[in-house]
Formats: C-alpha cells, sequence, structure tokens
C-alpha cells in the first residue's frame, strides 16, 4: 500500500510539472495582454512588459515561475488588484471558496445519500418517484434559478437568512450559497446511490445475507452500503473538487468574494499569474482528492487493496 | 425523512434567533454599491473610476470639483498666477496632515509632498498609465518652494489646468512612506496614509472597503453638521438582482440597476437617471491595414453615419442612455464665453437617413466596383449589457440600409489588442472623458495619435483645427476650433461614427444626499450625507 502511494504521488508531481506548462504555453498563446487599455501608449506598454519581465522569452519565464513557485512565490497581480502577490489573493478566496463548498459537499452528500437510500429501499414506489422526481428537477435547473429563489423567499421574504455574504456573520451568510450550491449534487449523488444500490439488493450475496437472517438495518449498513459507496465515492470526488473550487455564478449572485469568481475576471482581464494560480490550484485539488479516492476504495474494498498490492 | 425535517428546522430556528447583530446601530453609516472593486489605491497608478473615486474620499488634491463640476481650492488655501497665466503659486493649508489607518496624525502635508508625487507620476520606474496627465494640464515644471508653497510652471496658458488638480493622479504622497514601503505601498490600508475627508479603514479585496470619518479635516465639522456620516461602506456586488433586494431590505443605501429593472423601478423613491461621459462610437479601419481599402471610401464611411437611428438605439438599452449627436458628449464641458454646453452650441453633427445611407451605398459600392459590402463589426462582451445590445441594434440598421454584418465578439482585452494592430474592419468602442474640455476627445483622433487613432483617420484639416486650439490663447477662439474641428471630423469626414452616450440608472435612498455625478473626471463621494 505504502508503495503503490509513493508512486502514486510522484506521478501526481510529474502530471503537476506538465499542467504548469501548458498552462503556460496556453496563457502565452491568449489573445491580447494584461496591458490592453485604451489609455495606454505603445511605449507604455513596452515599459510594463519589460517591469513585469513579460518581455523575456517563455522559457526564462517558465523555469523562474516553476523557481518561485516553489518558494510559495505564485508572482503578482497585474490587473486585477495591480502588483498583489497573487498568493495572498488565491489564499484569501480559496479559504471562503472551501468553506462554502465542504458545506454544500455535506449537505448534498447526507440528502443525495438519503434520497437515493429511500429510493431504493421503496423501488417502485410513489417514494421511489417522488425521489427520483426531485433528483431530476435538482439536475436539471441550474443553481442560480435556486439560489434566486431561495434569496428571494428565505432571506428577502422571511428573513430567515441573509441575503448576501457578510464577513460579520460568515456562517449563517453561507448556508444559502450552500444549500444553492447543494442542489446538483444531492441530485446526482441520490441518483448515482439509487440505481447502485437497487444492483446490489438484487445480488445473489445479499439473498445469501438475508437468507442467513441478518437484521435487515445490520444488513443495509454493513452490506448494502458498503458495496454501494464504492461507485458513488467516484462520482463524489469530481463533484467535491467541483464545489471547493468555487463557483463564479453563486458567488456573483451572493456577494462572496471566492476563487470560482476570481479565476473568470483574471481570464477576462488576462492576468496570466492569477489565471494560472487558479487554474493551478484547481488541477493539484483535483490530483489530490483523486488520490483520496484512491485511498478510499482500498479502505471500503479489500478486493482492491488486495489487486493493488500484487502490483 | 422526518429526522431531516427536525434538523432543517432546527436549524432554521437557530439561525433565526441569532438574527443580524447590527454593531452599527450608533454610528450614522452609509452602506453604497460598487460593482467594480477597487484595482489599485496608489493614486499614481489607478486608472479606473472605481479606484479614483475611493482616492479621492480619504486623499485630496490642490482642488476639488463642486456639484457642477467646477473647481474649488482644497488642500490649497490659496493661489496666486502670474499676468501671462503661466506661473501658479499655491500656499497648502497649515491644518492638512497625513494620517495612518488609526486615525493618528503622521505629518504636515507640504508642497514638498506635490514636488515628489508629480516626479513620481510621470517617472520612467513607475510606468504609470497616467504619465501624461500633467502635459495635458500644459504643465512644464514643478518645485517646492518651501514647506507651503508650490510653485507650477506651464508652458501656456490652460484653461482645464485648475480643475485638473481635482484628479486623483496629481494629489501628494508621502516620499519616505512610500519609500519606506516599498513593494507593498498602497496594498492594504495600513500601506496607504490618509489627507482627505475620510480614512481608509479597511479593505477586503473582492467584498468591500470601508472609510471612517477623519474628524481633522479642514471641512469636518461643517460636514458633520449637515449630516456627513461616520462611516462610508463600499459593498462590491456585481448581482443587481441580490443587490436590489439587499436595498429593499434596508441593509445597502445605493443599488445599481441593470436595463431590465430600470422599468419596474423607474417610478421608485430616489430613482436617478444619470448620464455618464462614456461615448460609445464606431471606430472605421480607415487606413490601418494593407489589404482593407473598404472605409477609405467616403460614400461607404457616410452610409454608416447616415445608416443609424441612434435614439431608438439609445432606447433600446432601456438604461439611461441617449442618442449621440457628435463625438462630444452631452454636459462635458461648457462655453468659455457665456458657458452653453458643446452639444448645444453644436447641434447635432449626426442624422438617420436611411433612404440617404442607402443611395451613399451604392454609389459607393460602384466606386469600389462590388456588389455587396460585408462588414465585420467588432464589439466586446465582457463590456456590458448595453454593448451588446447596442452591437445588435447596429447591426440591425447597418443590415436595413443594404449593408451585411457580421457580429465578431471578443473579450474586451481582446478587442483592443486587435484594435492596436490594426486587425479588424469596424470596432464599437468608447471614451470615457478624463477631463471637462472637447480636448480629451479630440487628441484621440490626430493622426500622430497612433495610440487611441485605432483606424488612423488623417485629415489635416482636423489636425490643424485641433493643433491651433491647443496652441492658442484665446479661449473662445479655442472653443470655436474645436467645434469646427468635430464637424470635420464626423459630419464632413464621418472618420468616427458616434453612436450613444451611456447612461446608468441607480435608486439612492431618500435621505442620502451629496452625491456628485460628473461626465468627466471622476463622480465625488466625499460630501455624501445621510440624515
Amino acid at each position: 500500500m505504502r508503495k503503490y502511494i509513493l508512486k502514486r504521488v510522484l506521478i501526481s508531481l510529474a502530471t503537476l510539472f506538465v499542467i504548469l506548462l501548458v498552462l503556460f504555453i496556453l496563457m502565452d498563446l491568449m489573445p491580447g495582454t494584461p496591458f490592453n487599455d485604451e489609455k495606454l501608449t505603445e511605449a507604455q506598454k513596452t515599459l510594463l512588459f519589460a517591469k513585469y519581465g513579460l518581455d523575456k522569452p517563455i522559457s526564462t519565464r517558465f523555469f523562474l515561475y516553476a523557481k518561485n513557485m516553489l518558494k510559495g512565490d505564485l508572482g503578482v497581480s497585474y490587473a486585477i488588484n495591480k502588483n498583489f502577490a497573487v498568493s495572498d489573493m488565491v489564499k484569501d478566496r480559496l479559504g471562503i471558496s472551501i468553506g462554502v463548498g465542504a458545506l454544500a459537499m455535506l449537505i448534498g452528500t447526507v440528502l443525495g445519500l438519503l434520497l437515493g437510500i429511500l429510493a431504493a429501499l421503496n423501488h417502485n414506489t410513489w417514494i421511489d418517484n417522488l425521489c427520483s422526481a426531485i433528483s431530476v428537477i435538482g439536475v436539471s435547473i441550474p443553481s442560480y434559478v435556486f439560489a434566486l429563489l431561495l434569496c428571494y423567499f428565505i432571506a428577502y421574504r422571511l428573513h430567515w437568512l441573509p441575503i448576501l455574504f457578510n464577513t460579520k456573520q460568515p456562517f449563517i451568510s453561507l448556508i444559502l450559497p450552500a444549500i444553492a450550491l447543494s442542489v446538483s449534487p444531492t441530485a446526482n449523488i441520490a441518483r448515482f446511490t439509487r440505481s447502485e444500490m437497487i444492483d446490489v439488493l438484487n445480488s445473489d450475496y445479499i439473498l445469501l445475507v438475508q437468507s442467513k437472517g441478518v437484521k435487515n438495518w445490520k444488513m443495509i449498513i454493513s452490506h448494502v452500503l458498503r458495496n454501494t459507496l464504492i461507485p458513488v465515492i467516484t462520482v463524489m470526488g469530481p463533484i467535491l473538487v467541483n464545489l471547493l473550487t468555487g463557483s463564479s455564478v453563486i458567488e456573483k449572485i451572493f456577494g462572496i468574494p471566492g476563487i470560482g469568481r476570481l479565476m473568470i475576471t483574471a481570464i477576462q482581464e488576462n492576468d496570466y499569474n492569477v489565471t494560472i494560480a487558479c487554474a493551478f490550484v484547481y488541477s493539484v485539488m483535483y490530483i489530490v482528492t483523486m488520490l483520496f479516492v484512491d485511498i478510499l476504495y482500498g479502505i471500503i474494498d479489500p478486493r482492491i487493496r488486495i489487486a493493488k498490492e500484487d502490483k | 425523512m422526518k429526522k431531516l425535517l427536525v434538523v432543517l428546522l432546527t436549524l432554521f430556528v437557530l439561525v433565526g434567533c441569532t438574527g443580524k447583530g447590527s454593531d452599527d446601530a450608533e454610528e450614522n453609516v452609509v452602506t453604497l454599491v460598487t460593482n467594480t472593486d477597487i484595482i489599485y489605491l496608489d493614486n499614481h497608478v489607478a486608472t479606473d473610476g472605481t479606484s479614483f473615486i475611493a482616492q479621492t474620499m480619504f486623499m485630496a488634491g490642490l482642488t476639488e470639483l463642486d456639484k457642477d463640476g467646477n473647481w474649488k481650492l482644497d488642500l490649497a488655501e490659496s493661489y496666486e498666477v502670474n499676468e501671462e497665466g503661466t506661473v501658479y503659486t499655491f500656499k497648502i493649508r497649515d491644518d492638512a496632515n497625513w494620517y495612518n489607518k488609526a486615525g493618528e496624525e503622521v505629518a504636515p502635508v507640504t508642497a514638498y509632498d506635490f514636488e515628489y508625487a508629480w516626479s513620481r507620476l510621470v517617472s520612467e520606474e513607475l510606468a504609470s498609465e497616467y504619465n501624461w496627465w500633467l502635459e495635458t494640464m500644459s504643465v512644464e515644471s514643478w518645485k517646492a518652494l518651501d514647506e507651503k508653497t508650490f510653485e507650477v510652471t506651464l508652458f501656456a496658458p490652460s484653461g482645464i489646468f485648475m480643475g485638473c488638480l481635482a484628479f486623483p493622479s496629481t494629489f501628494p504622497v508621502k516620499e519616505d512612506f512610500v519609500k519606506q514601503q516599498g513593494d507593498q505601498y498602497a496594498t492594504s490600508a495600513e500601506t496607504v496614509l490618509a489627507c482627505g475627508p475620510y480614512i481608509l479603514d479597511s479593505w477586503t479585496p473582492g467584498y468591500s472597503y470601508e472609510m471612517v470619518k477623519n474628524p481633522n479635516y479642514y471641512f469636518a465639522e461643517e460636514y458633520a453638521k449637515a449630516g456627513g456620516p461616520d462611516k462610508v461602506v463600499f459593498r462590491v456586488l456585481e448581482d443587481t438582482q441580490t443587490a436590489l433586494m439587499e436595498y429593499e431590505a434596508g441593509n445597502i443605501d445605493t443599488v445599481i440597476l441593470s436595463g431590465e429593472q430600470v422599468d419596474a423601478n423607474k417610478g421608485a423613491e430616489g430613482y436617478v437617471d444619470r448620464l455618464q461621459g462614456y461615448l460609445f462610437y464606431l471606430s472605421l479601419n480607415i487606413n490601418h491595414s494593407d489589404t482593407l481599402v473598404t472605409y477609405q471610401n467616403e460614400n461607404i464611411r457616410q452610409a454608416i453615419l447616415f445608416a443609424l437611428d441612434r435614439e431608438a438605439i439609445a432606447k433600446s438599452l432601456n438604461d439611461g442612455s441617449v442618442a449621440a449627436e457628435g463625438i462630444i458628449p452631452f454636459k462635458l464641458a461648457g462655453s468659455p464665453v457665456d458657458g452653453t454646453d458643446f452639444r448645444e452650441d453644436q447641434g447635432s453633427v449626426v442624422a438617420y437617413d436611411v433612404a440617404k445611407a442607402k443611395e451613399l451605398l451604392a454609389l459607393g459600392k460602384e466606386e469600389l466596383g462590388v456588389d455587396e459590402i460585408t462588414i465585420n463589426l467588432l464589439y466586446g462582451t465582457n463590456e456590458g449589457d448595453s454593448v451588446i445590445k447596442a452591437a445588435e441594434q447596429i447591426q440591425f440598421y447597418l443590415e436595413e440600409a443594404g449593408f451585411k454584418v457580421n457580429l465578431v465578439s471578443k473579450q474586451k482585452k481582446e478587442r483592443l489588442a486587435l484594435m492596436t494592430d490594426g486587425d479588424y474592419e469596424v470596432a464599437l468602442t468608447r471614451w470615457g472623458p478624463d477631463y471637462a474640455d472637447p480636448q480629451t476627445y479630440m487628441d484621440l483622433f490626430v493622426s500622430q495619435n497612433t495610440s487611441n487613432n485605432s483606424g488612423r483617420y488623417a485629415s489635416e484639416a482636423y489636425d490643424k483645427d485641433v493643433a491651433d486650439a491647443e496652441a492658442t490663447t484665446d479661449m473662445a477662439e479655442r472653443w470655436q476650433l474645436f467645434l469646427d474641428a468635430e464637424k470635420v471630423l464626423v459630419e464632413q469626414d464621418a472618420g468616427v461614427i458616434p453612436v450613444f452616450q451611456a447612461g446608468g440608472a441607480m435608486i439612492i435612498r431618500p435621505g442620502v444626499s451629496g452625491i456628485e455625478f460628473h461626465s468627466a473626471a471622476v463622480d465625488n463621494y466625499r460630501h455624501i450625507c445621510k440624515k
């Protein structure tokens, strides 16, 4: 297991290096520069390019960037908050995005699993249909519609929660955004859990467990759920990364200074360092989550662990 | 399921109990909405309206603009000017001081601060995007004669000089503080000094920035009596729908409305339709391409000029925008003779006449020897809804007149890059005036301005008018030359095609007053009051 993890970590690091290189090249190919403004003369642009070292060849810039990155220096912003250290910009906003994302994931997982299990246990009854309907609605209606509905009814009409994000009440003001964000993961997890669980319930080994006279709830928890969770965890990995890296739309609606919004603005403003940093953070989180999911498999399903140790 | 309901209900009840705990209860706080964040606190590097507005609040210059856009003395207590109008000597107020974030007095504001600040603005090392500002003001040199006396020499008398001193690019900075902070200067509330009616208390990028009143500012007492708040909070909100809910819930005092929200809120108390200085126009690539000849043809250009129903286009934007009548916007500048607005003095230099446009297009096609003219219309997709709507409208009217139009949508930065390289045909672009004078627009289209004159419009008559206007000391003559120049540029040559002047609708809570909108330079929030 340890050898396996070590190998995976090394592969991950190599992947990240390649991602960084590709990002750098893509950034270079992006049309326009951070210093395109009606009011800027050619001479000023040349000065600015020289000031930020952008006049150097891409290879020089790349290795300099990679070197600085290892020291935790992600460069400075050119356009969004001029001359700000990108590491600070990303750090502050990532924290908030992770907060909302984690809360949304928690709500999504709990609700999704409950809905899925409920539907599977009551297969082909009205409960199943209701749960399926909820899932379909959740998948097909975009989160910003839910966000605005929640804002209007829960916050604006009923005054139960604040409309906008507020640093003075960070937890309370993040509940609505988290609920809005959790709608789609809830639906996805519910649908997946339902179909997996129905499969498991119809399998021979469950029949065997039942015939052994194991109590119903015990059977569900230690036999059915455990086997259902393996594929469910596979889909949860990417969902989690998606949630943690922020949603531009939800952040805009609730006025949250998160990383999703930052990345979109950075792309629009051609703020190279910020775009690379955001995209890279996204990649790191994705790869780390995938690694984590892989390890989790081993814990849930001994067969995978054994198979991997053989390699 | 029941358990879940219980958990959810408990959660809501708990949340309801904690409620809204306001710790600003006894303070007079105004909360304003801004749809963009501060980009830079450094007044010499900033280029955007939001940053400039913030700077006018916690900093100050020799003058400031009143609600009508006329200058009045601010940090300067008095000034003298020589007979030729070329040497100005300012006396800086004795009570002008620098304050840190905690509100502690750091040092007096001196003439040396201005001397250093202006040198910093034009220094190559800083590469400021506004390093041309002093030259526009006709400034030749500057020096501090003593602690409180600042002398400025102009290379020619200037009618805009005193007004331009209210622009943040000319505000002072304290040399030893700037040097001590180094790279960190002006990256947070802790790393700037205040010398204005407010002190920057905090800045959370992407979220909000807050100013507290400076009780030692020279007009602080009078201002407090008039209802000046203890604190002004700027909240960064991009979504207009939740912002409107927040306004109606009473949590914020202003809200910026989008086109769709205007109709529903037009009658609302506090609704304001404001005219902005931004003039949107079509830039035609006349001479900035090796292959393109279409727009060298005057009939084609004139056909475009006549094809647009500007009234209808502006109306469709539904955000207070108005039809352009020339390249100089409404309410930008008044005549030096009697104060008449430039637009009123000039009248309209554009007209909508689709029959004439068709006629001119036919002539143009014949001269070019082509059967059809296809216009690739470049516009930015991230420059606001009104730009997208306007581009579609322009397409409609040009097609009505017989052109074929392809819309080419790009991000703003890319649009600008294409225009700089001359790699476009017709582009919808804009200019925001930096100072209240026609020159801010007229300078754009002279043939030697390769930065802004993307289409390389070149006219000897126009160049001469503008050059003469800038050289003369007779303000009435100068005004007349600008009037002539606009006629040459738009009416005679159709060198650029003015389309609309941007508007902006917002709601300001009744009881909140003193927000001064200027069509040029920077809106003034330093006299905001709340009762």
